[in-house]
């Protein structure tokens, strides 16, 4: 056995994210004009309004994993049954744990800088609207698969109980996002048709550059957290084998 | 050193850069967007001034309302993502741990064996 530390991660893609996050920033603060919101008769919006860029960038990141994680639990559930398969069932557990994880952590961004900004926005931290209530389900949600994953055991059943558990995300990710749609609220429509909230070019920059390097974060996070459990699970089976062996020499 | 990796890398960024850079500013071609005055100037009557005013009072006092919501928010985002990768390099650090202790297993009584 080699003793090499495990990467994790990429460290160029590290450089490129971090290069990424300072241009985004730039672009917010420095190029980005004021807040006023596009039409007719502009309202000023304030200078929270740049919440919006880190806010929507996290908010599109956690919803994505999360969907993404349900999927890949459905494809869990499928292949854990499947002769020869086993393998590569184990894999996509373990992507869906490192997921949740991520997803987590960007969700609870969300949760806390958006009421940051509804503070002075709506002037309230929290209103039970459709779209808040919704992500905050989502977290609960992806907090209790982790919650699960962590104390319900490693075995095959914690890991086909918390997937199921996982599979109700796909839903309450797919109505977090259509929650304005369907059933209005405080939360406008900014970056889809008719929004108009991102009047100008710098401000529309702004935003892909955010996207941009917090879904790279994302990509990287994940893979690190990936990367991890992999390592993590092939140490445990290592140590099994091991006492196996010193018992039974 | 092999540049086709290097290569590779650079041109995959520059696509994951570049294209939605170019998406939004095709997209800003189409908005019409004018920001209200909010700086007097000579060539002013009295109106415009007197709007531009009101403009820079309201932008003022909104701004004073902001700022701490924005930094607070800011901080927040910045230090959820710092606290995540201390845990995951904590994490890699007992991974590290338990690979030198198996190391020690495996070259003591039995470990070569295994």
């Amino acid at each position: 056995m080699s003793g090499s530390t495990p990467k994790v991660g990429f460290p160029w893609m590290a450089a490129v994210i971090g290069l990424g996050v300072l241009a985004s920033l730039y672009q917010i603060f420095w190029i980005a004009p004021s807040p006023w919101s596009g039409g007719p008769t502009p309202d000023y919006l304030g200078i929270d309004y740049k919440i919006f860029y880190f806010h929507v960038s996290s908010a599109a990141g956690a919803l994505i994993l999360f969907f993404v994680c349900s999927l890949v639990s459905i494809g869990y559930l499928v292949l854990r049954r499947m002769k020869g398969m086993s393998a590569l069932a184990l894999r996509a557990d373990r992507l869906c744990v490192s997921m949740a994880e991520v997803g987590v952590v960007f969700g609870l961004c969300v949760l806390i800088s958006g009421p940051l900004w509804a503070k002075p926005a709506w002037g309230t931290y929290w209103t039970w609207e459709p779209r808040l209530t919704m992500a905050l389900l989502c977290e609960f949600l992806f907090i209790g698969y982790l919650v699960l994953r962590s104390y319900g055991g490693s075995d095959e059943m914690g890991r086909v109980i918390s997937a199921g558990v996982a599979i109700l995300g796909a839903p309450a990710t797919y109505l977090t996002h259509v929650a304005v749609r369907l059933w209005g609220g405080n939360h406008p429509t900014v970056v889809t048709e008719g929004g108009g909230g991102l009047a100008s070019s710098e401000m529309q920059v702004a935003f892909a550059l955010a996207l941009t390097s917090l879904g790279l974060l994302v990509i990287y996070l994940v893979h690190g957290r990936y990367r991890f459990h992999t390592l993590a699970a092939a140490i445990d089976d290592l140590y099994l084998d091991l006492d196996d062996l010193e018992e039974n020499p | 050193m092999n540049p086709r990796p290097l290569f590779i890398r650079l041109a995959l960024l520059a696509f994951v850069l570049s294209s939605p850079v170019a998406m939004a500013q095709e997209q800003a071609k189409s908005v019409k967007f004018t920001e209200p005055v909010t700086e007097a100037t000579e060539n002013m009557d009295t109106k415009q001034l007197l709007a531009a005013c009101d403009n820079r009072v309201e932008v003022c006092e909104r701004d004073a309302v902001g700022v701490p919501f924005l930094a607070a928010a800011y901080m927040a985002i910045w230090g959820i993502l710092f606290a995540f990768l201390i845990v995951i390099r904590r994490g890699q650090r007992r991974l590290e741990l338990e690979l030198q202790e198996l190391e020690r297993r495996l070259d003591g009584p039995g470990g070569s064996a295994v």
